[in-house]
This record gives structure tokens, sequence and C-alpha cells, in this order.
């Protein structure tokens, strides 16, 4: 079930979408889903399928752009500070702490707010905002690891700290790593799409799911359900396939990451 | 003194760099990030003094520490809205302290409305889903759980505004209450003062108009809830303690509620008091679908108006709100946990 999901996903991700995803067409503005546009058109007589097939590729890409930086920068930190420890470690993990606590979208909001909101901004945004994520996580792994009995082993004979860093405490965090970043997509993925129903992530044309929603919830009350509908399906299911992905891996890794 | 007090004093003291961090955070975002405010608000092509008079009055034309303390500055005295731009928003031009504390009571109605609704499900099904690991009862409530996790929080949102409340017309898509309806603003929590007005129409009409709102915000925390509690009774029932006590013949009902759901309740409780702060991000997107007169919607709203006065002082609140959250969680943590007050 996992699998099928995640190859659905990764199929129509490369899918050339029917229509042109950005041709105007004001003949056919808001028509409920017909046999030529299966999902319907929206606003501006776009298809709605295509946008929505378009949209995967941009708010994924996004997406994993944001979990990948985010990865970087917090996971080496974490990984560092937990190592060294001390009181450096302390004030680090307590300035983590309270970014942590301070909830994803305002952060986000406030990078796209002062930087004019496009696609990199977008994902310098997310990435900005869920860095604290991986930092705990990998900080906590690099605790518990480094008290075990193999490092204790390499440092007597003379290992200096980086090297202890890089080859014994990382690849022992690879696991971990996988699993919180296959964990992440979606939350980022319903981040970016947050910030664009909100008006103020990819702008258009650019097909994007959440960014479609905010156009197309104007019309909800009128009826014109469609546009309103698949983008955020699709948003759904590309969620729930990560979600579950992420699941089996860890379950077959052995892992539990903290999921908050 | 008792170590309580002890604790919550030093938790306190605690709590204060936490917010301190948290609004050099904001700070930096603000004025070091590349990118220029003026030219975002006013536009690209604007005439040289105009833009110079701005940045006069902005502070920007000060030194980056003198930016840092005047902020600092001002947040302790309550202007949050930064003192060098005048305290006032660029849209209503009213203090943005007024502003936001007219809001707030609104969005605090929504958040504590959600947060409890959140735990009375979430534990319950956790409590339900651990006490029958590997049935069926477990399983489904585990791919709802799942599911919900899936959710984008605005679709949901809108789905439920197109289903309940176009199709088939049984809940309010909008607003939190009937235009008709009118009651003395108390507290300014529209619940709240419904009931103390005392009139039925009012309350009913209010309750109604939540009913969507409430249940969106809630559902994220629901799942997040129901997934820690099982995790945590699963693993509090499997101690020694609960086998003793089974053993001594105590009754499953007593067993599962008196020892292990205290025990359980602990890393639980942090998880809720940290959904609260997530869900005051919630307010922002719940706040504009259903289109309620909250905090929420006024950070949104002035983002998109670019009311850089307003932007500041709504996420200079934010940030004391999730210190105060956060004290509170320890706080509570500490009374139900007697180990943690050193």
């Amino acid at each position: 079930m996992i699998m099928g999901v995640l190859f659905f996903m990764a199929a129509f991700c490369y899918q050339i979408s029917p229509y042109n995803p950005l041709e105007l067409n004001p003949d056919r503005m808001l028509e409920p889903p017909s046999s030529d546009h299966l999902f319907g058109t929206d606003t501006l007589g776009r298809d709605v399928l295509s946008r929505t097939i378009t949209g995967c590729r941009y708010s994924l890409s996004v997406a994993i752009i944001a979990v990948v930086g985010a990865l970087l920068i917090g996971a080496s930190a974490g990984l560092v500070s937990g190592y060294m420890g001390g009181k450096l470690d302390r004030i680090v993990a307590m300035m983590m702490d309270s970014w942590f606590a301070f909830p994803t979208i305002v952060i986000a909001m406030l990078i796209v707010v002062f930087l004019k909101p496009t696609y990199v901004n977008t994902a310098l945004a997310v990435m900005l905002a869920t860095v604290p994520r991986y930092f705990r996580t990998i900080r906590s792994l690099s605790l518990t690891l480094k008290t075990r009995t193999f490092v204790e082993a390499v440092k007597s004979i003379g290992a200096r700290d980086t090297y202890v860093m890089w080859h014994h405490i990382l690849p022992h965090t690879i696991p971990t790593v996988i699993v919180l970043m296959t964990l992440q997509i979606p939350a980022s993925i319903l981040s970016i799409a947050s910030l664009g129903f909100l008006g103020i992530g990819i702008p258009p044309p650019i097909p994007e799911w959440g960014t479609d929603l905010n156009v197309a919830r104007a019309f909800l009350i009128a009826g014109h359900w469609a546009p309103s509908f698949f983008p955020g399906l699709f948003i759904f299911l590309s969620c729930l396939g990560f979600n579950l992905f992420g699941d089996g891996i860890s379950r077959m890794i052995g892992t539990t990451v903290e999921r908050v | 003194m008792s170590s309580i007090r002890r604790f919550a004093i030093t938790r306190l003291l605690l709590t204060i760099p936490m917010v301190f961090f948290l609004l050099t955070l904001i700070f930096v975002t603000m004025r070091i990030i590349p990118g220029d405010p003026i030219s975002a608000l006013l536009g690209e092509h604007i005439p040289e003094e105009y833009y110079q008079q701005y940045r006069v009055s902005f502070g920007f034309d000060k030194p980056i520490y003198v930016q840092y303390i005047d902020f600092l500055m001002d947040v302790l005295q309550f202007r949050l809205g930064g003192s060098s731009a005048g305290t006032r928003s660029f849209i209503t031009n009213r203090p943005v302290v007024v502003e936001i504390l007219e809001r707030w009571p609104q969005t605090l109605e929504l958040s504590l409305l959600s947060i409890v609704l959140a735990v009375v499900v979430g534990l319950a099904t956790g409590i339900v889903s651990a006490t029958h690991v590997g049935k069926k009862v477990d399983r489904i409530i585990g791919l709802g759980s799942l599911f919900g996790y899936s959710l984008p929080l605005f679709w949901t949102a809108m789905i439920m505004q197109l289903v309940l409340g176009v199709w088939l017309k049984i809940l309010p898509v909008a607003g939190n209450s009937d235009a008709a309806i009118r009651f003395a603003r108390v507290t300014g929590m529209p619940l709240l003062d419904a009931f103390l007005s005392g009139d039925i129409e009012a309350i009913s009409s209010v309750a109604r108009h939540y009913v969507l709102p409430v249940i969106s915000m809630a559902y994220f925390s629901i799942v997040t809830i129901q997934r820690i509690a099982r995790t945590e009774m699963v693993r509090t029932l499997h101690e020694d303690y609960i086998m003793t006590a089974r053993a001594k013949g105590l009754r499953e009902n007593m067993v599962v509620y008196k020892h292990a759901f205290r025990n359980a309740l602990l890393p639980t409780l942090t998880i809720i008091g940290i959904q609260f702060a997530g869900l005051l991000g919630g307010t922002i997107v719940t706040e504009t679908v259903f289109s309620l007169p909250g905090l929420g919607r006024l950070t949104m709203d002035s983002i998109l108006w670019r009311d850089f006065p307003t932007i500041q002082g709504c996420v200079v609140f934010y940030a004391l709100i999730v210190g105060i959250c956060s004290f509170i969680v320890d706080l509570a943590y500490a009374l139900i946990d007697p180990r943690v007050r050193f």
C-alpha cells in the first residue's frame, strides 16, 4: 500500500499534462468536470487537471529544497552541538527550543513578507522555519551516540573530534535522517501550500496547489467546487503518500522519530 | 520557600531569555534579511525624498544596534508597533497595541475551544487505541490519524464550508454570529459574551458559527495528541507496576485510569503545550477562511497590506504568547510530577 501510493506519486510527477497549464481560455471559465477537462477549468479558463499535475512538480520541488536545506543546517548543527556538549550546547539548544516553539507559518510568513514572494524565497522561508526540528532530533541522537563504547574506543586511539563526528557518529544518524526527511516533506508541502493559500507563496501564474486554492476560494460559495477541490486533494494525497512511506521506512529501520 | 515556588521563579527567569531570543530572531528577520521593506511597501519607483522620509521615520537610518535597542525598549513598554514609525497602524492609524488587544480575545477563545476539543478527543482516542492495541479499533483510529495528519487545514476548512455550508446548508459559512444578533461586548470573546448576555438566540448563533472553525483547528492537534497518548499509554501499560496492580486484583478500569494514565500524561502534556502554540499559527488560516475578527486575521491582513507596524506588533505578540505558554506548560509539568522540581 505504501509503495503503491509512492509509485503513483512518482509517476504523475513527471507526466506532461494534457493542456498547457498556463494557457488561458476565457471562453470556458469555471466549467465543472467534463470529458474534455477532467477536473474542470478555473477562473481564467485554465485546465485544472494540468495545473494540478504541474503544480505537483513545483510544490514538491520547493518542499524537497526546503527539507534538504534545513536538514543540512539543522542536522550539522545538532551533530556538532550534541557531540561537543557543555555550556555552548545548552545555550544553542535553548535557542533552538524557542525557535521550535514558535509557529512555523509565522516565521515563514515573516521571511516571505520582507523578501519578495518568489520560488526561491518561499523555499528559503520554509527551510529556515523548520531548521530546529532537525537540530533537536540529530542533537539528541548525537548525545546518546557519543556515550557509546565504540566512540570511546576510537577516541582512546587518539582520533580527533572531527574525525569521530564525521566517520563514526554521522553514519549512525543516517537512518534517522532519512526517516525524518521523508516525514518532513509532507509538513513542508503543507507549509508551502499554506503560504500559497494565504497569497504570499509562489506567485501566479506558476501553478502551485496552495495558490490555486486561494484563487478558487472566492468562487467556492457560488458553487464552483472543482478548482477548489482538486489541488487540495492532491496536497492530501501526496502528504499521505509520503507519510505512509516514512512510516514504512521507519518501521523497516526500526527507529522512531518524534512527530509533533 | 516551597519547591514549587522556587521552580516557578526559576522557570520564569529561564523564559525571559527564551522570549528575548525570539524577539532577536524577529528583529533579525525584519531588519537584516536583504530586501528593502520600504520599496516593498511603496513600490519601486518613488521620489527620493519620500524614500528618505520613510527611512527616517522607520529609524532605518540609525545604526543597527541602535535600532535593536529601540526595538527592545519598545517591546518592554508595550509599544508593539515600534516607536519610530509611530506605534500606529498604517491602515487604521490606531495604536497597534489597541488593535491587537481588541482582537486577541476572539483568537484566544477559538484556540481554547480547539485545544479543549483536541485534548478530550485526542486523549480519549489515544487511550482507546492503547487499550486495544492491534485490534480493529486501533487500526481504524490509526488510519484516521494518518489521514488527519496529511490533510491541509485550509482545504478541509474550505471543503467543510462547501459541503456543510453551501450544499447541505446545515452550518453557517463565515463570521461568528448572524448579522441580526447583537450582544454587549464584555470580554471580547464572542461565545462568552453571548453567554453573559443571556440571549439564547445569540448563544446558539455563535455556537453554530463556531462548529466549523473549531473542528478545523482542532483536528490536527487531535491526531498528534492521539498518537502521543497512545504511544505513552502503551509504553506505560507495559511497566512493572501495572503488572503489580493487576496482580493485586485491581479492576482493569482502575488500573488503566488511575495508574497508567497519570504517568502517561506527562509527555503528553508537553506536546499539548506545543500544540497550543502551533494553534496560533493555525488561527491565521482559520480566521481568514471563516472571516473571524481575530488576531490571526489581523496578522494576515497586515501582511497583505504591508502594514509593517502591525506585522511587527503581531509577531512580537506571538513571541510573548509562546513564552507564556511554555512557562505554563513547565509549571503544570512540575505540579504533576514532583520529581521535576529540583
